[in-house]
């Protein structure tokens, strides 16, 4: 498959720069894009009181993105560009070694060149085409994206936080992406990624499991599940029937993953996913379901004898609905997985969220929005289980340029 | 090896091929950015280098035009098979020269179409083909089927939605 992805990289560069149409040339343009929001959270969780610590119910967060967008195009008719996302996501990191949750990182950058006749292709740290460019229906379109928001910012504690995947559910590991031109409402795409890392260098300094180029732990090493070559493909159909606009798509993501030469392995990812949507008065409705070889979450499995390794399956609907500055909307995920692979019962990952937000102007939005999400995995008499149950209430506002 | 090669031809195909370019705005955005509707700035970004091309276009596709933007493209899609004599983006007249399909040698169509506002509306555009037959070396004027030029307007309408659509579902 990876020789595929590159000899149809190459086949389509080929297109993308070989002869095309006349087309009026377009000087590059640079742009600078924004976002900052302000949250009030109420947060009741389960794990909020310890013998060295209690945690109280409110608190503010705040949060941002700066977006560089660089576009033009050159007089074969080839359009080119490049986005730069730096954001404010270190998260619970403000650890030894680590910089303040301040710090800023950057999420996406690549650089994309586009032909009407071959398509497009993006060079860079991005989600892929089923986690990204053709991701379908997913509905966050209304609070701050309800079960996809801003709700687990506030939750302390991996076990009070569920597990599940939407759209951009992976790390942008660095990678190449081919996306199709549309044909009769079709458009279909591949990606392709060596290693897990993204961004700059090796991401190490001395060998170890942390490098990007990390492939098997020695006899005395450590072991660290890691994907390889990781592989999307999907093919998506936009259309309109009676007025109703609908989209679908069919995916799938696959894996290798890091071997341990002195132990047990993992599995690498091999799930399918499928979505649709449609849209019509205003309403937004939308569906995808994914199921395969991995945890919850798109986690890798460990392989084994008496392991718990069930494939995981995984429900996402939602509905928004959109009148004037008002959207309203609501969202679930139902998660089934193997969890714990100590642990031989079935790990249950579940929220749901109401949430609304209303423009005082264009870019300057208000919102609201509630999200309840359980954890729960029976223990057994060898094994720990989780049962977790997390509420958290926002409100909030947020503005973009 | 068979799938390469399928592959490939897939994409050469492509690359030959008749399809529509997918812009970067049809694409899934996980963004927060993206989750706000609207811009302050009014367009995407600040432009801090280069020459601000997003108001000319939305003039071109809104406010330059005298007429519905949609029904616009509609119109010209739909007669694009037909070659375009004269089009006037303000007043909403599209009008084409005369083509006499293979087919049928001794027989030529031209059309004219009016865009009738800026609402996308059942009764927004009309639509009056011509047919002339050749007749002892020359061309005469002959009548079209009646529900020719309502067939025309329906299909103009259809495409009209479908672009509707495939803007909203973005």
């Amino acid at each position: 498959m990876r020789k595929i992805l590159l000899a149809t990289t190459a086949v389509a560069a080929a297109a993308v720069f070989g002869a095309a149409p006349l087309a009026a040339q377009e000087a590059p343009t640079v742009r600078v894009g924004g976002y900052f929001r302000f949250n009030y959270a109420f947060t009741d969780q389960d794990g909020a009181t310890s013998s060295t610590a209690n945690l109280g119910k409110s608190d503010f967060t705040s949060d941002m993105e700066i977006h560089v967008i660089v576009q033009g195009k050159a007089a074969n008719g080839v359009s080119y560009g490049a986005t730069i996302e730096v954001q404010d996501d270190q998260n619970r990191q403000a650890t030894s070694g680590v910089a303040t949750k301040m710090s800023l990182d950057t999420d996406e950058m690549y650089l994309w060149v586009s032909s009407p006749q071959a398509g497009q292709l993006r060079f860079g740290d991005e989600d892929g085409v089923v986690l990204g460019a053709m991701a379908t229906g997913w509905i966050t379109s209304f609070g701050t994206g309800g079960i996809d928001g801003d709700w687990l910012d506030n939750v302390v504690g991996g076990n009070n936080r569920p597990s599940y995947f939407v759209g951009g559910g992976l790390v942008d590991s660095t990678k190449i992406i081919y996306t199709s031109p549309q044909f009769f409402g079709f458009d279909f795409g591949a990606s392709f990624g060596f290693n897990e890392g993204e961004g700059e260098d090796s991401g190490c300094e001395a060998l170890g499991t942390n490098c990007d180029r990390y492939d098997s732990s020695g006899p005395l090493g450590t072991y660290s599940l890691r994907r390889k070559n990781e592989v999307q493909a999907a093919i998506r159909y936009r259309g309109s029937f009676a007025g109703v606009g609908i989209a679908g798509m069919a995916g799938y993501i696959g894996s290798g993953v890091t071997k341990n030469s002195s132990g047990l392995s993992g599995e690498g990812l091999s799930v399918g996913v499928f979505g649709l949507q449609a849209t019509a008065y205003g309403f937004t409705a939308g569906a995808n379901y994914a199921f395969g070889r991995a945890n919850a979450g798109l986690g890798l499995l460990q392989n084994g004898a008496g392991l718990d390794d069930q494939d995981m399956k995984q429900w996402v609907a939602g509905v928004a609905y959109t009148f004037a500055n008002l959207t309203v909307g609501a969202n679930f995920f139902d998660v089934r997985s193997a969890g714990s692979q100590t642990n031989p019962n079935e790990r249950k990952d579940q929220a749901w969220s109401v949430g609304a937000n209303y423009n005082l102007a264009p870019g300057l939005a208000l919102v609201a929005e509630y999200t309840q999400g359980t954890k729960e995995e029976d223990a057994t008499a060898t094994a720990t289980g989780v049962d977790t149950d997390t509420k958290v209430f926002l409100l909030g506002t947020r503005i973009a340029f | 090896m068979r799938k390469l090669l399928a592959f490939g031809l897939i994409l050469t195909l492509t690359a030959c091929g008749y399809g529509r370019e997918v812009k970067n705005d049809e694409y899934y955005d996980d963004s927060r950015r993206a989750r706000v509707q609207g811009r302050l700035s009014g367009s995407d970004g600040i432009l801090i280098f280069g020459t601000d091309r997003s108001s000319q276009q939305a003039d071109s596709q809104e406010g330059g035009l005298g007429v519905n933007a949609y029904l616009w493209r509609a119109t010209l899609d739909t007669l694009s098979f037909l070659p375009l004599s004269s089009a006037d983006p303000f007043g909403g007249v599209i009008i084409t020269d005369w083509y006499s399909p293979a087919a049928t040698p001794t027989e030529r169509f031209r059309a004219t179409a009016y865009i009738l506002g800026r609402q996308l509306r059942s009764d927004g555009v009309r639509v009056s083909v011509f047919r002339q037959e050749l007749r002892n070396g020359g061309w005469m004027d002959a009548p079209v089927a009646p529900t020719t030029n309502t067939d025309m307007e329906n299909q103009i309408l259809a495409r009209a939605r479908e672009l509707r659509s495939q803007t909203a579902a973005r």
